[in-house]
């Protein structure tokens, strides 16, 4: 089944909008230097899936997200197992001690391969179409590489979805 | 030698000299590269090298040895180095992808020997088949270290005997380091002890191993031929190699009850995500193993098997086809074609020939004319000749460029130590009693050889990539200090079985 297009009128009533039009510009960011304890940290008090990492010339270089750090708690030869559930409950993992914390740097466990970002001036359906196509939850905005401010998807939803359904009340 | 051929030559050069050095231009380069070409014109004059041979062969090695320093991806080597051939008309298209003559061209029933069997295993490892035996061997060995070692290499053995090893270590090697974790042992020894025995279990099919089944399609040996020359040697090989391992490990491993204890609570019947998917991966595999055994005498190439088994597989499976052939690993694929059309250039520029004569000329004498039947002594030293040269070779380089220049030098061999039977079956004279045991020896050397370094094989590279991951990197040397005296052993055993086999 293709799927209808349910808030094209909207879109096309944003269709001028660019990005800077939507963006937050109140960033939380956290920079390659951080540690994970640091990062991990920024992001349980803000709330976000993923924080924008920046380095020391406020280059964005990579999105650091929840699954990056909910990874640390998987061997990384384990991803290729189907099922772990048959692990026995008594197996213990070698486990770092509580200062690799600090040691650990964000750049250490970084994937800079897979960096989405939109310019300021691009439009708004192209966020949209890295939100569907690329799966990119939060996607920093960026002028000549400096981060400006960041679009998530729930903004969207909220300057798309929203005012389609407040403007169409059922009926 | 036209001034257009110095031309091409010039151009191969630059356009090598400049574009494979990572793409960036630099004055270093700009003056190697008349060097280059200056020193390949000296070398031309004084071997009396035809201006295409000599073209060919530089292609060639140039990419072989980028090949084995593994700075640039080898798929993008293979490639170019074929765009260089066809595009310097050194081989053309037809004889490079069809074959002409005595020109074999790109052997697609390799190619699509290779894309079946990833077909049928890129299915079968999601049912998570692979996990339940790793645990059901090591609870078979009641947690004891020595014996879950040796049961884990029979059971890598057998599974990469009929299928490819890569995917056997690939998901045999994450149990291996769970059960090792758990016993708080190194799981370095225990990996590097199931990739060799991987190798080794995949010399004993005509599919264990890619060399295999490069020679077996070259040299017209079926699947059955190999299960009865290669085999019987295989499992001794194994059988001396468990036996090493036994009194090597015997007395080193102590583990604590309670780490026994934890392996014993692993819960194998949860490692299986989709028990009737595996039922019909299951039944596939079993046709298609009975369908290679008969394919001699159904006249069928092993190909045809492996393609309909794959397509069964994927009419069974509702997914779309798109997900299990994004899982063919392509890069190898296409490696092979570009091997496969470096070769053809080689073999219609005539370097083959010249390779060949030189082999036959270092291990029989100088005064081998075409036609004259070797005698027992030369048969010997050229059989055996080949069996370790290929084995060092292959642990030196990735085997496959290996055997697939071999195959060629060995099918011009062929052909030229019996001219009158050329035009003939290829087939009787690939089969003649002085060619026969080559193929052997080059299958035996080239898949065993492979366990001699760390990048003798795709199966080490692949495990040393997941070690590294799991926090237990195996280092070069270490490989090697079990690597080399358990080939060594391997092509010892394989000498002696060669010549009680063929060359009493």
């Amino acid at each position: 089944m293709v799927a209808p297009l349910l808030f094209y009128q909207v879109c096309q009533g944003v269709q001028r909008m660019v990005a800077r039009d939507i963006m937050n510009q109140d960033v939380v960011t956290v920079r390659v230097t951080d540690s994970i304890r640091c990062a991990a940290h920024k992001m349980l008090e803000a709330e976000y899936a993923a924080l924008p990492v920046v380095d020391d010339e406020d280059q964005v270089v990579g999105l650091l997200s929840e699954t990056d750090i909910l990874a640390l708690t998987l061997p990384e030869y384990l991803h290729s197992v189907a099922d772990l559930g048959f692990l026995p409950k008594s197996l213990q993992f070698p486990a770092p001690g509580a200062r690799d914390l600090d040691t650990t740097k964000v750049g250490d466990i970084l994937r800079t391969d897979i960096l989405e970002v939109v310019e300021a001036d691009e439009p708004v359906i192209e966020v949209v179409r890295l939100m569907v196509t690329q799966h990119v939850r939060r996607c920093p905005v960026v002028e000549k590489g400096k981060l400006v401010g960041i679009i998530a998807r729930r903004d969207l939803m909220q300057i798309i979805v929203r005012p389609t359904i407040e403007a169409n009340p059922e009926q | 030698m036209s001034t257009t051929e110095y031309a091409y030559l010039a151009l191969a050069l630059i356009v090598a000299a400049y574009v494979l050095p990572r793409f960036r231009f630099s004055v270093l380069w700009a003056i190697v590269t008349p060097l280059l070409a200056c020193c390949l014109y000296v070398a031309m004059r004084v071997s009396g090298l035809a201006i295409a041979q000599a073209a060919s062969a530089a292609v060639f090695l140039f990419a072989y040895t980028l090949i084995a320093l593994e700075k640039i991806h080898k798929t993008k080597v293979a490639l170019a180095g074929a765009g260089a051939m066809l595009l310097f008309g050194l081989v053309d298209q037809q004889t490079a992808l069809h074959g002409q003559g005595d020109v074999e061209g790109t052997d697609w029933n390799t190619i699509f020997l290779l894309v079946g069997m990833m077909i049928i295993v890129s299915v079968t490892r999601h049912t998570g088949v692979f996990q339940w035996i790793a645990i059901k061997a090591a609870k078979l060995a009641k947690g004891e270290p020595v014996l879950i070692i040796i049961f884990l290499c029979v059971v890598t053995a057998v599974l990469s005997a009929a299928l490819d090893n890569v995917t056997t270590v690939l998901l045999l090697a994450p149990v291996t380091i769970l059960i090792c974790e758990s016993l708080s042992l190194s799981p370095v020894p225990f990996l590097i002890c199931v990739v060799l025995a991987s190798n080794i279990g995949g010399t004993a099919t005509l599919i264990g191993d890619p060399p295999n089944i490069m020679i077996g399609s070259s040299a017209k040996l079926s699947f059955v031929d190999f299960l009865i020359v290669d085999g019987p040697i295989a499992v001794v090989v194994l059988a001396v190699y468990l036996g090493t391992l036994w009194l090597m490990f015997r007395n080193k491993l102590k583990v604590t009850e309670e780490a026994r204890r934890t392996v014993m609570e692993f819960d194998e019947t949860k490692a299986i995500t989709d028990s009737r998917l595996l039922m019909r991966c299951g039944t596939v595999i079993g046709l298609v193993l009975l369908g290679f055994g008969l394919h001699g005498a159904l006249h069928l190439e092993p190909a045809t098997i492996a393609l309909c088994g794959a397509a069964a597989l994927l009419l069974i499976r509702r997914e779309d086809p798109e997900d299990t052939l994004r899982e063919v690993e392509w890069p190898t694929i296409f490696f092979f074609v570009g091997l496969f059309i470096m070769v053809s250039a080689l073999v219609k520029t005539g370097v083959v020939r010249m390779i060949g004569e030189g082999i036959i000329t270092a291990t029989c004498g100088p005064d081998m004319g075409a036609g004259v039947a070797l005698t027992l002594a030369q048969k010997t030293n050229l059989t055996l000749g080949v069996c370790w040269f290929s084995a060092i070779a292959s642990g030196i380089v990735d085997n496959i460029p290996f055997v697939a220049t071999m195959n060629a030098v060995i099918h011009d061999m062929a052909v030229s130590l019996h001219p009158d039977a050329a035009g003939a079956d290829f087939f009787q004279v690939a089969h003649a009693p002085d060619i026969l045991p080559l193929w052997w020896a080059l299958s035996l050397g080239a898949c065993l050889g492979g366990n001699f370094t760390l990048v003798g094989a795709s199966a080490n590279v692949v495990v040393a990539g997941i070690a590294e991951r799991s926090k237990h990197p195996i280092s070069f040397v270490e490989f090697m200090k079990y690597g080399i005296p358990i080939t060594l052993q391997g092509i010892i055993l394989s000498s002696i079985y060669l010549w009680l086999r063929f060359l009493r």
